[in-house]
């Protein structure tokens, strides 16, 4: 009996070339397509799962609710909660501190960048890594041990083993410190959100001129892991920490009257979340690698999911359009005795037939696609079918689910013909008429090839709309060099930056602290002379060069650039005792707005006072007030800032050249960075660069997306081409009346093209709402977005679905309208 | 009204060669009532086909209204067939999906030069003269095989041709619906439409002035009767 079943199934399979072919290909792509992102997701979901313990690790957010500007969300905390909360918070079993900073080694004569990770002596009481060489107990026993990863021991030693060995630290505070290696961690798994590469202890003493590094209540600057006891209820730990903060931390005045912890918020997420949920929760100012994103994951997960519906309705449709051509078979069948559960059992078994033959294709496609995918990703991910002990389980319930969802209804419909009626009409039971359950399947697989293509489109113009928003300076020809001041003494620093101020192509060259891109906040709070509310304003202070302005294009609002002609430009350090000093200070528009000045010319002359970078008291005089500029992405909005001149603040340097050749002037900055920068590697970037590359993320998605949209219309225009050739030849009686009566061969064109028009367009009406749902509320990631309603968008992906069915039926509706009527009417 | 003239039709299939109909000679008068019998396979149909201009002759001529439309192509034949003739047919072929009143509405909807009023106004004048107008809501699939011949032949004279080929129109039907159908050609001849008829039934070849027996793709025998 079974043997029968497959003998007719594959019979109906070559016989039916054209029908099989679509349901596999569909099938089969839809398949790749949802390995692929299975792939991705799995991928995604798995990180740092590995972790000891890691379901009981957390890290502490902070947020600061800053009146004026929208908060200052981070994944950082301050350095004194570590040794503070355990005191306060029994449920916590261990707690380290993660103090990422990036100073060079000096190795064998050569110089080189080096992420090194400062953190706190209960390092492996959070973290149980295992270790390649030494033991946990003897890694970290002081101030010059170091622990590498196996990665950073290939760096320098090869395949040698490091214990014992020196490492030369170069300017950590200024010094050259040899440090000893005690131990080298395994390496961490790329699916991991943590990143050691080595580790030395945090050294509150080499700090103390850094207190905001480790000392200060309300700078952020490290990532704090807590490990709780088991069965700690972290709600009620999460409830407690208002209580904590008020208790700790006086009151900050920009919060006006109130406690800290209406200003100040601490929130916990657990290790396994960090990478696809850090950017939710708090922004990804400074998290240790980039971060996943749970919006992409479940867009894939939703893409794979609605390609595979797509090509299961190929197949039932197929399959019930077909079903005329079959009834004598199971009327046949029937009399001879096949119970319809029989039939039901054979149709559906041919389901899985197909199903399984399209996996075993799928599986072929994806390993083919694999490398590129991985490419372009940047992810290594693999389909090891006998190694995976889930892959074989996952794939089987896929093509049971599969076959059955598709198998199921025409089994049904198939099993239900009355023999009598066929067998006595000798006639066909299927209605001349595109059934209306097949029309309203074809409905549902265009909604979604509409609504991905308004998604891809408004996610690729949103990302081309970010890399050329208009951002308040200038980006070409710009070079940005980091480093300048840490990496040599004042001398050298001067000599380096006056020698590329002369070389003839270079139109300036100013230093800062910060340059577009990066995502530092450096928050102070600034009281406004004369106002009586003696309140603190928070502004982000950015360091600036004489000239910064002009050097970037910027167009002041009202007043002057910082310059040297004037005294007061500058922050003198150390200050002189018992002087205030009145130094220049320019503000953006938002500072302005936030100072409550209406408009830019007000703020100019006015007096704001701080006590920033133990300068003493300080009078900034606002000189300047410039646009707010678009110094981040486009995710978030500016922040009320003030500039000015900070000379220990100035790191980072801005070279603005002449087009034409920059690799020989980057060659002739090197040589002289070489001559004055002996011990720090020379790097370099584009300030083009920094800013297209804050879209990578976007890129990729969008990319991602438009490739699983194509695959979407190729399975949809499939079925719509298979369903189109049946339902075309099924009105061939039709056509020919129509013929008869005077229609020529575009009539007969346009009323076919019409009947699979219709489809197409109520599923734009289904798609529109719903594409424009989910393009809003991706769009709101975004300070500056395009408009998810945008007529264009929805008015080309209408005609391009129009355009992908009409192609795909105008090949049988031109065939259909140049046959003979005679045939057509001759019989019936 | 029409003439053929040495009129041959071949079917090619591989290596066979069929003639349906071989050198055939036929006059037919405007105004004329013609039937054209013979049994099966004689070419009966394939006459109607190029008389109705669906197929083309592999020789001879075809002069319709002074025009040799023999090599002329289709869209030249559709544009002289859908101003000049009615077709019905023993099957009726009516469409299934369009209700009894949109069926009769497609003949004038290739027609660019009626407008939408005037179409409106000739369905329901050729429904009232068929009998049909209280069915112009109903699909065919409720109506009985005399009142689907009936919308046939509202379909047929709605775009008021000069001449209605008929195939068979009364081989579906029984003796009473075929009467009826007769009686509604008749009255259609008798007001000037020209009209070709092939029929299996002697009887029915009785309404026509002429008939025109055919066997094996040739003229037999040409019988004229009188006019009544």
């Amino acid at each position: 009996m079974y043997k029968n079943y497959v003998t007719t199934a594959l019979r109906n399979l070559f016989k039916n070339k054209l029908y099989s072919a679509i349901n596999i290909l569909g099938l089969t792509v839809g398949l790749a397509a949802g390995l692929l992102i299975f792939l991705f997701v799995r991928w995604e979901l798995s990180y740092d799962q590995w972790v000891p313990d890691g379901e009981r690790i957390y890290r502490l957010h902070s947020t600061y609710e800053i009146p004026g500007r929208s908060p200052f969300r981070t994944v950082r905390s301050s350095g004194p909660m570590a040794e503070n909360l355990p005191l306060s918070f029994p449920e916590i079993e261990s707690i380290v501190r993660l103090n990422y900073i990036s100073p060079t080694i000096l190795h064998e004569g050569e110089a080189f960048n080096q992420q090194v990770t400062m953190v706190d002596p209960s390092f492996f009481d959070v973290f149980d890594l295992p270790m390649a060489e030494g033991t946990p107990e003897g890694a970290l026993r002081d101030f010059s041990s170091i622990l590498i990863s196996e990665s950073t021991r290939q760096r320098y030693f090869g395949d040698q083993p490091a214990l014992g060995k020196t490492m030369v630290f170069c300017c950590l505070q200024g010094q050259t410190i040899d440090l000893k290696v005690t131990g080298v961690l395994k390496d961490i798994a790329d699916n991991s959100h943590l990143d050691f590469q080595a580790l030395i202890l945090i050294n509150k003493e080499a700090f103390r001129q850094s207190p905001w590094m480790f000392e200060s209540w309300t700078s952020v600057n490290n990532h704090t892991f807590i490990k709780f006891r088991p069965g700690t209820d972290i709600a009620a730990f999460e409830a407690g920490l208002p209580a904590f903060i008020d208790e700790k931390i006086p009151p900050n005045p920009d919060a006006g009257v109130g406690k800290t912890s209406d200003f100040m918020k601490l929130s916990l997420m657990n290790l396994r979340d960090l990478h696809l949920r850090a950017g939710f929760q708090a922004s990804d100012v400074g998290d240790i690698k980039p971060l996943g994103s749970m919006t992409s994951v479940i867009g894939f997960a939703a893409t794979a999911i609605l390609i595979l519906i797509i090509a299961s309705i190929n197949f039932m449709n197929l399959s019930t359009a077909r079903s005329s051509l079959r009834a004598r078979e199971v009327s046949l069948r029937k009399v001879v005795g096949a119970s319809k559960k029989q039939l039901v059992q054979q149709f559906l078994g041919e389901s899985f037939i197909i199903t399984a033959i399209a996996m075993i294709l799928a599986i072929v496609a994806v390993e083919l696609t694999l490398p590129w995918y991985n490419n372009f990703l940047n992810l290594e991910l693999s389909l090891n079918l006998f190694t995976d002990p889930v892959l074989i389980p996952a794939l089987v319930a896929a093509v049971t689910l599969l076959g059955a969802i598709s198998g199921l209804y025409p089994a049904f419909n198939l099993s239900a013909f009355k023999p009598a009626r066929i067998l006595a009409a000798n006639q066909s039971s299927a209605s001349s008429k595109m059934g209306g359950l097949r029309t309203a399947l074809v409905v549902v697989q265009f909604s979604v090839t509409v609504a991905l293509l308004i998604i891809t489109a408004v996610v690729y113009i949103q990302t081309e709309y970010a890399k050329s928003v208009e951002l308040g300076f200038e980006r070409e020809n710009r070079l940005v060099l980091r480093g300048v001041r840490d990496g040599a003494n004042a001398d050298s620093r001067t000599a380096f930056v006056n020698e590329v101020r002369r070389l003839p192509e270079v139109r300036a060259a100013v230093l800062s602290s910060d340059v577009p891109t990066d995502n530092n906040e450096n928050n102070n709070g600034f009281a406004l002379a004369g106002d009586e509310s003696a309140r603190n304003y928070a502004l982000n202070i950015i360091s600036t060069d004489y000239g910064f302005m002009e050097a970037y294009g910027i167009d002041l609002l009202a007043g002057r650039d910082l310059s040297q002609e004037f005294g007061s430009d500058n922050i003198v350090l150390p200050p002189e005792e018992g002087v205030v000093q009145t130094v220049s200070a320019l503000v953006n528009e938002s500072a302005a707005r936030h100072l409550g000045f209406s408009d830019p010319q007000a703020a100019l002359g006015a007096i704001l006072r701080s006590d920033v970078f133990e300068a003493g008291p300080i009078e900034h005089r606002i000189v300047g007030v410039i646009p707010d500029l678009q110094m981040r992405s486009v995710k978030y909005d500016a922040r009320p800032t003030i500039y000015f001149r900070s000379e220990a603040r100035l790191n980072d340097l801005t070279i603005v050249f002449d087009g034409g050749n920059a690799p020989a002037l980057i060659d002739k900055i090197e040589a002289m960075w070489r001559e004055n920068y002996p011990r720090t590697p020379f790097t370099y970037t584009f300030l083009n660069d920094l800013i297209t590359g804050q879209y990578a993320e976007e890129d990729r998605q969008s990319t991602v997306f438009l490739f699983f949209t194509g695959l979407a219309i190729l399975v949809a225009s499939l079925g719509l081409f298979g369903l189109a050739s049946f339902a075309i030849v099924q009105r061939t009686k039709e056509v020919g009346i129509r013929k008869v009566l005077g229609a020529d061969i575009p009539d007969i064109v346009r009323l076919m093209l019409w009947q699979f028009s219709k489809p197409v367009l109520i599923a734009n009406l289904i798609a529109w709402p719903v594409a424009w749902y989910l393009s809003q509320n991706w769009l709101e990631g975004f300070e500056q977005r395009i408009s998810a309603f945008n007529p264009f968008i929805f008015a080309g992906a209408t005609l391009a679905a129009l355009l992908i069915a009409w192609i795909t039926v105008g090949g049988h509706a031109i065939r259909v309208a140049r046959s003979n009527p005679v045939h057509a009417l001759r019989y019936e | 009204m029409l003439k053929l003239q040495d009129l041959t039709k071949a079917y090619r299939t591989d290596e066979v060669e069929t003639t349906a109909l071989n050198k055939v000679n036929i006059n037919i008068n405007a105004g004329e009532f013609v039937a054209i019998m013979g049994p099966s396979g004689c070419g009966k149909s394939t006459l109607l086909n190029i008389v109705g201009m669906l197929d083309n002759p592999t020789s001879g001529a075809y002069i319709f209204l002074n025009e040799d439309v023999a090599g002329y192509p289709e869209s030249k034949l559709a544009k002289i067939r859908k101003e000049n003739i009615g077709f019905i047919f023993q099957s009726f072929n009516l469409i299934d999906e369009l209700t009894v009143g949109e069926n009769i509405e497609l003949a004038l909807l290739y027609h660019d030069d009626v407008s939408s009023k005037e179409r409106k106004e000739r369905v329901t004048a050729a429904m009232d003269k068929m009998g049909i107008a209280h069915r112009a809501k109903h699909m065919p699939s409720q109506l009985s095989g005399g009142q689907q011949q009936r919308v046939a032949i509202a379909r047929a004279v709605v775009a008021n041709p000069n001449m209605i080929l008929a195939d068979e129109p009364t081989g579906n039907l029984d003796s009473a619906n075929g009467e009826e159908v007769m009686n509604l050609l008749t009255a259609l001849n008798k007001e000037g439409t020209t009209i070709v008829m092939v029929t299996h039934s002697d009887h029915h070849a009785q309404y026509a002035q002429r008939t025109i027996n055919l066997l094996d793709g040739q003229v037999v025998t040409e019988n004229l009767r009188a006019a009544q």
